[in-house]
């Protein structure tokens, strides 16, 4: 069963990246947002803005905290327990990024922008299904430039949406957060 | 290098959040509406064409995290810092 499920990960992985390399302007778009900044940040400010223009969904960045904390800890005890190795470390691949050294399984970039997006559509659907897509769009990256296979995506951003839900059963907690927040912009005297 | 590349990261965020505070906080008005996304669109402007970004640093997860947190904090200072000239020349200009 488990030969099953790698044989046919294997099989869309090549799927996708066999693309890579010959369709310039695809690649353009795919090389601007597969990195760590182009996605994460703008999933980040858009916290920012939640925070800033709508005051009653600001528990939007507690939310987001905590289940990134959650997240990246449940994925370090995997790293400890799973040891697949990339894509590119056991076949032909076409390569469009750096090779990364830490473990595939699951993907951390999918894990963590989709805890941030689930975050974001909570407080906001419009703004949280933007947030989806470029998480989408950032994980499928990571499979079409050969870093990830689709199953390290397909688990990490279910975690990411997981940790997120789960983070959601404690609202005293992100209200106790928020308000910490809060006190600590008006000490700063950084309420604009 | 990877000092090097967080600067040019602190920058980059620190102008992104301007943009997206102006953005948010002035919503209403049409122009400071504008005027936010496109502070927003030119700090990624700049940052994506100004380098490679696609290549190995010593720059980990939690110093990028530190560093937006910087940047987002340093942005509210400048303007906060903005608002208060402001106030002040429209005060000076009122008497």
């Amino acid at each position: 069963m488990l030969e099953n499920i790698l044989e046919v990960d294997k099989l869309l992985f090549f799927y996708i990246n066999d693309k890579a390399g010959s369709i310039l302007i695809v690649d353009f778009f795919v090389k601007l947002v597969v990195n760590e900044y182009f996605v994460l940040v703008t999933l980040a400010l858009t916290l920012v803005f939640i925070w800033f223009n709508d005051i009653k969904e600001r528990s939007a960045l507690a939310l987001s905290f905590l289940s990134v904390g959650l997240v990246n800890l449940i994925i370090y005890i995997l790293n400890q327990v799973v040891d697949k190795p990339r894509p590119f470390e056991d076949m032909t691949v076409n390569l469009l990024y750096y090779r990364p050294t830490d473990p595939t399984f699951p993907s951390n970039a999918a894990a963590v922008s989709f805890a941030i997006a689930t975050a974001i559509f909570i407080a906001n659907k419009k703004l949280g299904l933007i947030a989806f897509s470029l998480s989408f769009i950032y994980s499928f990256s990571r499979v079409y430039v050969g870093v990830h296979y689709p199953s390290d995506v397909i688990i990490g951003a279910v975690l990411g949406i997981g940790s997120t839900y789960f983070v959601t059963k404690f609202p005293l907690l992100l209200k106790n957060i928020t308000e910490f927040l809060e006190k600590v912009q008006l000490k700063l005297k950084l309420n604009i | 290098m990877g000092y090097f590349y967080l600067l040019d990261y602190f920058f980059f965020v620190t102008i992104a959040n301007i943009g997206i505070v102006i953005l948010a906080t002035k919503f209403h008005n049409r122009f400071l509406r504008v005027l936010g996304f496109a502070i927003t669109v030119l700090s990624y402007v700049w940052f994506f064409s100004s380098k490679n970004r696609n290549l190995p640093t010593l720059v980990e997860g939690s110093q990028l995290f530190f560093t937006f947190g910087l940047g987002m904090i340093t942005a509210l200072v400048i303007l906060k810092f903005v608002s208060k000239i402001n106030h002040v020349r429209k005060y000076i200009g009122s008497r």
